[in-house]
């Protein structure tokens, strides 16, 4: 043991092991709860150990779950499609338009390293029937009532999280075009290509782990976001993980609440997988 | 949860080696479109200093005029100042722990080649993609099941696991930019093993620490879900600041607070940022 | 000089996973020498430095430094210091607190610390410059600094890891003498190891050459320039024509053999040859030929040929000559004394060669 620890190999595994068992055990150990709750049920404060599907049936049947269950991923993906389309052209701007590259990173980060919670409480107040946006256009003259498609729907909803997420997005893509070799743009130049071909032909398809990247970063973490959908989401905004607090929280059942998790993680995992797989075949369709 | 590691901040100088050439006739539809993406990052940011001046409880146009009252009104709440300390402590010792854990990994990551590797590199990050609520949920079942009541030591150790790859990660880069034969050196002309650490690898990846003890802090600090499923009746300050939410008449004290810590989080970043790039310097 | 012992391999090992990176070395170094150990990359000779400091440990054999065996031995408490190939300058302390890194360890009082830096900074005519940040060096005041702070140590043997590679090569040049210059002053033992054979000739008592994780031939650098003991070897030092001989008999010392476009000629047995066989391989410098539009007087073989190219190299002048039943072009260099090139391309010349100037190679290799 004494000489494993003395070799390369035996070195690395024993400074990296207390960060990896951590995170290891802190997902394992919860799962498996989680998946043993899961089986259980429980009434009032009484945990039955019993095992049981009946929570995966009610999951499974609850028109409720499957609604939210669905409404949280074509949130959480119309959340990604929009932060990444308005992030690329950031990232291709910073990349490629400007000398000042570090000051435009710093200046896209600072605003995120204040509270998340704060930030989406912000937008609430923007979007808000007597709020910043409809004060500021009446007085501007041009509305006369205010606007009430503003807040308390899935487009509050898909614009704050467009903003949270955003330097997910730049970052990202903003790395993977720094990484395309300046000189492969101008051969496809040389070779006869418009900026517009050079750039679906050459650009995009070199950018597509940065878009990979991005998208799983923002996509898997919304799905189950819970403050954005509270505050500003309004019955028509709430999504899965609303559902999940209320188990854990007001209706006191953990086993339906463990199932709600795993089931969410689930379907984010296979939508993601899925996402991967195709985006990778799209990219590798553009020749 | 806030920000993405900062790591390709310290490439995009070095990396800029064609320039575009300027075109003055153009256009500059990018440079507008990216100016209006600011306006749109900054606007929220922006907006909770402004009104926290304002002297009125609603927050819309016009404004009324300047007070400083809801800043002093902040001094008298004892249940804010108790979450506070609560969120310093917290963030104070998960910045710590999560910085020790991510030294060792990322050494181990940058210096050692060895099986499972990429297996392990793979899993700290994990916590990066994870949706928040079922980590929150997850754990809380498995502290409960330990025996383990909701306290700051739940909320620490639910902390620990998200600052983790944000640790790692800018360690990672602190050792990537670390020669090794400095190390090598240092053991040639005599020096032990602890005492190359010591003055050798520790003084050069010092800058590397800090800015990972400061950005750890900060995303604890400013971590609101995994806090508000694993404090119990120990609030750290965003679950304050959400049972302060739900009430208009707290809403002015509420901003006041707000652009605080945000004046604070700002601060602490750019000093981090200023000792991640002088570890980039001066390796 | 003295002739004792230094460092003392034999039957020394290394292997990574299943590749072996050095296999069976053994190799006797004196006090006082300067060694170079000579191959193209990836050979094993750094492995083999590594092993010498400590820095990995060999899985047979045994390595003695003044006497005492290494095994289990860490580099810290080795009587070696090592100037790396990076130079591993401290960024973060000033000249003289690299230079006086090793030294705080011996707890030597300040006094002695301070005359010691001063010192070795003063060897390499860094002198007064201590309090200098590492990161405002150049790069050949780096290379001295790493030189001062290894030296400052007084080691038995000085390691140096391809120590002019990250130079220039005016600054490389200048290097190579003053590091021979300061090795004689100090008659410290220096073991180097690089890919560059004119540095190695240019600085070395002697010269271990190695192929593939094997010490093929140790020498000093004209020997291993007049009598490399094999094909590789020949190839990797200098430039070198092959030539195929028939052996039609061997008297004195002296073989007789039928070289292939020059005709019969005496060659002189090469001791360190390895590989005997019936069919002899011969080897001619590029600047022991002699070219010449009419047939030169004096030579003991001569071959008849077309220039194919013809290049102007500045110190001298390279031709290419081919001859009907030659595989190859025959490469000649003269020395530059009227800035002329006499031959052009197409030229009938004579070529001509002096028995001396023929190297045994011993048999081809497959």
């Amino acid at each position: 043991m004494a000489g494993f620890l003395r070799t390369e190999a035996g070195k690395g595994l024993a400074l990296s092991a207390p960060a990896s068992l951590y995170v290891g055990l802190l997902v394992a150990a919860p799962l498996g709860i989680l998946v043993a709750y899961s089986f259980w049920t429980q009434t009032y404060v009484e945990i039955d150990k019993t095992l049981t599907w009946a929570n995966y049936l009610e999951a499974a049947t609850d028109p409720l779950v499957r609604h939210l269950m669905l409404r949280s991923i074509l949130i959480a993906g119309a959340v990604t499609a929009a932060t990444v389309a308005l992030a690329y052209p950031i990232a291709y701007f910073i990349a490629f338009r400007t000398h000042k590259k570090t000051l435009w990173l710093l200046l896209i980060t600072i605003p995120f390293w204040s509270s998340y919670l704060l930030r989406v409480f912000s937008w609430k107040l923007i979007l808000g029937f007597n709020g910043v946006m409809n004060s500021a256009l009446i007085s501007m003259g041009l509305i006369t009532e205010p606007l009430t498609f503003l807040l308390y729907n899935e487009f509050a909803v898909v614009l704050t999280l467009a903003h949270a997420w955003a330097p997910f997005a730049i970052l990202p893509i903003y790395v993977s075009l720094q990484k395309i070799d300046r000189s492969l743009l101008e051969a496809a130049t040389d070779l006869g290509l418009t900026k517009l071909e050079r750039f679906i032909r050459v650009t995009l398809p070199l950018t597509v782990p940065g878009i990979i990247a991005a998208s799983l970063i923002i996509f898997i973490p919304t799905v189950g976001d819970y403050v954005t959908p509270s505050l500003v989401g309004g019955s028509q905004g709430k999504m899965v993980a609303n559902l999940i607090q209320v188990q854990f929280g007001p209706a006191n059942n953990w086993p339906l609440g463990a199932t709600l998790s795993l089931v969410a993680m689930a379907s984010v995992g296979f939508v993601a997988i899925l996402f991967v797989v195709l985006a990778t075949a799209l990219g590798r369709r553009i020749r | 949860m806030s920000t993405p590691v900062s790591e390709p901040l310290n490439k995009p100088l070095s990396t800029a080696a064609s320039k575009p050439r300027r075109r003055p006739l153009r256009f500059p539809w990018l440079l507008v479109y990216a100016i209006g993406y600011l306006i749109f990052l900054y606007l929220p940011v922006l907006l909770l200093p402004l009104f926290s001046f304002n002297d009125g409880t609603i927050v819309a146009f016009p404004m009324k005029g300047f007070t400083l009252k809801w800043y002093a009104q902040l001094g008298e709440q004892d249940t804010l100042l108790q979450a506070m300390v609560n969120s310093l402590i917290v963030g104070a010792v998960t910045a710590l722990v999560a910085t020790s854990l991510g030294l060792f990994a990322a050494r181990a990551y940058v210096r050692y080649r060895f099986k499972g590797r990429e297996l392990s590199e793979g899993l700290v990050m994990l916590p990066l993609v994870i949706p928040g609520i079922i980590v929150a949920s997850s754990m809380l079942v498995l502290f409960i099941s330990l025996g383990l009541k909701p306290s700051l030591t739940t909320v620490i150790l639910g902390h620990v696991f998200v600052a983790l790859p944000f640790a790692v990660s800018i360690m990672k880069s602190a050792f990537d930019d670390f020669d090794q034969s400095l190390e090598e050196a240092a053991f040639d002309l005599g020096e032990s093993v602890i005492g190359t650490f010591r003055r050798v690898t520790l003084p050069i990846v010092a800058p590397g620490i800090v800015a990972s003890l400061l950005v750890t802090f900060t995303v604890s600090f400013d971590e609101f879900v995994l806090a508000f499923f694993l404090s119990g009746n120990q609030p750290t300050l965003p679950v304050y600041i959400w049972s302060q939410i739900r009430f208009p008449a707290k809403l002015p004290n509420t901003l006041a607070l707000g652009s605080l810590l945000l004046l604070a989080s700002v601060l602490l970043l750019l000093t981090a940022e200023y000792f991640r790039r002088r570890s980039a310097k001066s390796a | 000089m003295t002739t004792q012992n230094i460092i003392e391999i034999s039957g020394v090992e290394k292997r990574f996973g299943t590749f072996t990176a050095v296999r069976d070395l053994n190799l006797t170094l004196k006090e006082g020498e300067f060694f170079s150990l000579l191959g193209p990359s990836g050979c094993g000779k750094t492995t083999a430095l590594r092993m010498i400091a400590g820095f990995q440990d060999h899985d047979a054999g045994t390595i003695r430094i003044g006497g005492q065996d290494m095994e289990h031995i860490p580099a810290n408490k080795r009587p070696t210091n090592m100037v790396f190939q990076s130079y591993a300058i401290f960024p973060h302390l000033n000249v003289g607190d690299n230079v006086a890194f090793g030294l705080r360890k011996l707890k030597l009082g300040k006094a002695e610390t301070e005359e010691r830096v001063a010192e070795a900074l003063e060897m390499v005519e860094l002198g007064g410059l201590q309090s200098r940040k590492a990161t405002e060096l150049s790069g050949g005041q780096r290379q001295r600094v790493a030189l001062a702070r290894a030296l400052v140590m007084r080691p038995k043997v000085l390691l140096l890891d391809e120590p002019l590679s990250a130079l220039d090569k005016n600054l490389r040049e200048a290097m190579q003498f003053e590091m021979r210059r300061l090795q004689q002053k100090l008659g410290i033992t220096f073991v180097m190891v690089t890919h560059d054979q004119y540095e190695a000739m240019t600085m070395s008592d002697r010269i271990g050459v190695m192929f593939k994780g094997q010490l093929k031939q140790v020498d000093k650098p004209e020997v291993l320039y007049a009598r490399p003991c094999s094909q590789e070897v020949a190839a990797f030092i200098g430039g070198m024509n092959f030539l195929d001989a028939a052996v039609t008999g061997e008297m004195n010392g002296k073989l007789h053999a039928d070289v292939r476009g020059f005709g019969p000629l005496s060659i002189d047995v090469n001791p360190n040859v390895a590989r005997r066989g019936p069919q002899l391989l011969a080897g001619i410098r590029p600047e022991q030929l002699e070219i010449s539009a009419q047939k030169p007087d004096g030579y003991d073989g001569y071959l008849q040929g077309t220039v194919t190219n013809a290049a102007f190299y500045g110190e001298n002048v390279h031709y290419h000559v081919t001859a009907d039943g030659l595989p190859q072009p025959i490469a000649v260099s003269v020395p530059n004394y009227f800035h002329t090139v006499d031959h052009k391309q197409g030229d009938p010349v004579w070529l001509g060669v002096q028995n001396a100037s023929v190297i045994d190679l011993g048999a081809r290799e497959a």
